[in-house]
């Protein structure tokens, strides 16, 4: 008989009670498959997990198994990538209805999807696609946070994109397209650092002037990345790889935008080449110091 | 570029890019999927090498997009394209390969049900046996080839090394997860056609007349041995 072994969740009976839901403004990182065993046998030191909502979707199986588990130890936010909040297209229902019951039953501290769209005629396109910003389209972004506000009966927070080009119909900047989703709305908001550095190079313009613009009193949690510099006819294009460390501008960015804000929940962020938990550990607990100077100054 | 450009484009990835950045996009799309297919068949992925399996998933990735964003469902019909795909032709055995890979990770994934304790099965009074249907594990997936799939897959999961395998001999096997780990067993024709029977609904009594004809010599206090001991059953109806 072949099987591919999986050894049994270890039980905690002393450990029983459920961690607390709020996300304690630290580091965490995201939660791989990969390192489920050894979160749970080293219990290490870490703010909170993230999952992308859309990989415990299924119906059960190990996946949940040590999600429950995990979810026993920390607090877990709950991130979106394919509810399409940005596209022409009705929200679908179904996942609607999928991401209520995964909010239901992990109690995540934070709930959060994007600014970008991902679903088309053709089927679902596993991208977060760009849109212009425009009267049409925040009226569009509202209704559609409006609805899943009211659908999944909390408030999410809504993260800015990373930019590769930008759309001739367009008639506001990016940081007033948010403010304005925030003023009708009352959704919060997830400020993705690497997103906002990978803009501003590639569209040629200033992540500072952006963090002065962004309504930086709604962010609620921050996430750091790493990304790809490629080259292209005539120079570079950064992209939004999230398979390699935090970049050393990124930090820099991290420290200007935290100095302003106070310390907030910091995720890092890793989904291709995912590295052992200890280096992943390492760049949290990096945030944590930034953190800390930032609270020795005040 | 304006938004009906962009969305015009993105979902013909044969038409003229819009932007001289546009592929990034497309480049994003197309390796969320070829990356999605090898997490689900990985030992398809080594059979063909990296190369060759990011070719035959992109050509897939390019007809079949997902219905939804759950990419846990996508690939479902990746082992029926690959039994087509022509430069494949040399791997005969690749589609069903993928086919139990398929299984696998619907049992991984399937919701969670126990097995029936044994003593469930003592309690059964002998002569009711012949009416009873049966309720299997969610998880519960069955594969008919005409190729050594089983031995190939267990090859790749430290069982015995492949060059003791006869490619060519036929196999059944059985994907189940009674608890958190799924396990893969290959099981004689009769047993397959036998379970097979029972899950699609059919009385113990209707299914052993139909599978004792085409299997003879079958012994239906072994087979029925032999099924409790799988521990996939998790009801008893008569």
């Amino acid at each position: 008989m072949g099987r591919v072994v999986l050894p049994p969740v270890p039980s905690h009976p002393y450990l029983s009670m459920t961690a607390s839901s709020t996300i304690p403004a630290e580091g965490g990182i995201g939660l791989k498959a990969e390192h489920y065993r050894k979160i749970l046998d080293t219990h290490p030191r870490l703010g909170f997990f993230e999952i992308h909502a859309e990989n415990y979707m299924g119906a059960g199986g190990p996946p949940h198994r040590y999600l429950s588990a995990i979810r026993e130890r920390y607090p877990i936010s709950l991130h979106g990538v394919g509810l399409s909040i940005g596209g022409p297209r009705p929200l679908d229902r179904d996942h609607l209805i999928r991401l209520r019951s995964l909010n239901a039953r992990y109690t995540p501290g934070l709930f959060s999807e994007h600014l970008a769209w991902s679903t088309h005629d053709t089927g679902y396109l596993s991208d977060l696609l760009a849109l212009p910003y425009t009267a049409a389209t925040l009226q569009r972004v509202c209704d559609h946070i409006d609805e899943t506000q009211a659908f999944i009966g909390r408030q999410m927070l809504l993260e800015n994109p990373s930019s590769y080009l930008t759309f001739e119909e367009s008639t506001y900047d990016e940081a007033s397209f948010i403010t304005e989703i925030v003023r009708r709305t009352g959704c919060g908001l997830l400020l993705d650092i690497n997103n906002v550095f990978v803009s501003a190079r590639n569209l040629g313009t200033s992540a500072m002037d952006y963090l002065a613009a962004y309504p930086l009193a709604h962010v609620q949690e921050i996430h750091l990345a790493g990304h790809d510099v490629v080259a292209e006819e005539g120079g570079t294009v950064l992209i939004d790889a999230h398979g390699s460390p935090v970049a050393e501008d990124v930090w820099g960015l991290y420290v200007a935008a935290i100095a302003r804000t106070g310390p907030l929940p910091t995720l890092i962020e890793r989904d291709n080449n995912v590295p052992p938990l200890l280096d992943l550990i390492a760049e949290a607990h990096r945030a944590d110091a930034v953190m800390a100077r930032v609270r020795a100054a005040a | 570029m304006r938004e009906e450009q962009f969305s015009a484009a993105i979902g013909d990835w044969s038409a003229e890019p819009p932007h001289p950045r546009f592929g990034i996009y497309r480049n994003n799309v197309a390796s969320a999927l070829i990356n999605a297919l090898r997490v689900r068949y990985p030992v398809t992925a080594q059979l063909v090498g990296n190369d060759f399996f990011a070719a035959m998933a992109g050509a897939y990735a390019d007809k079949e997009r997902p219905s939804s964003a759950v990419l846990i469902d996508y690939g479902n019909s990746f082992p029926v394209f690959i039994r087509a795909f022509a430069p494949a032709a040399s791997l005969p055995y690749l589609g069903d390969v993928a086919a139990l890979e398929s299984l696998w990770w619907h049992a991984y994934h399937a919701a969670d049900s126990s097995p029936l304790p044994p003593g469930e099965f003592a309690a059964v009074v002998p002569t009711a046996w012949e009416g009873m249907r049966f309720a299997f594990l969610p998880s519960l997936g069955l594969l008919s080839s005409r190729h050594a799939v089983g031995s190939i897959w267990q090859g790749h999961h430290g069982g015995p090394a492949l060059g003791s395998v006869d490619l060519t001999a036929p196999e059944c096997v059985l994907v189940a997860r009674p608890e958190m780990t799924v396990e893969l067993r290959i099981i004689d024709p009769a047993s397959h056609d036998l379970i097979a029977a029972l899950s699609g609904g059919a009385r113990l009594g209707d299914a052993v007349a139909t599978v004792s004809v085409r299997h003879a010599g079958f012994d239906l206090p072994a087979q029925l041995q032999g099924l409790i001991s799988l521990n996939i059953i998790t009801g008893l109806h008569p």
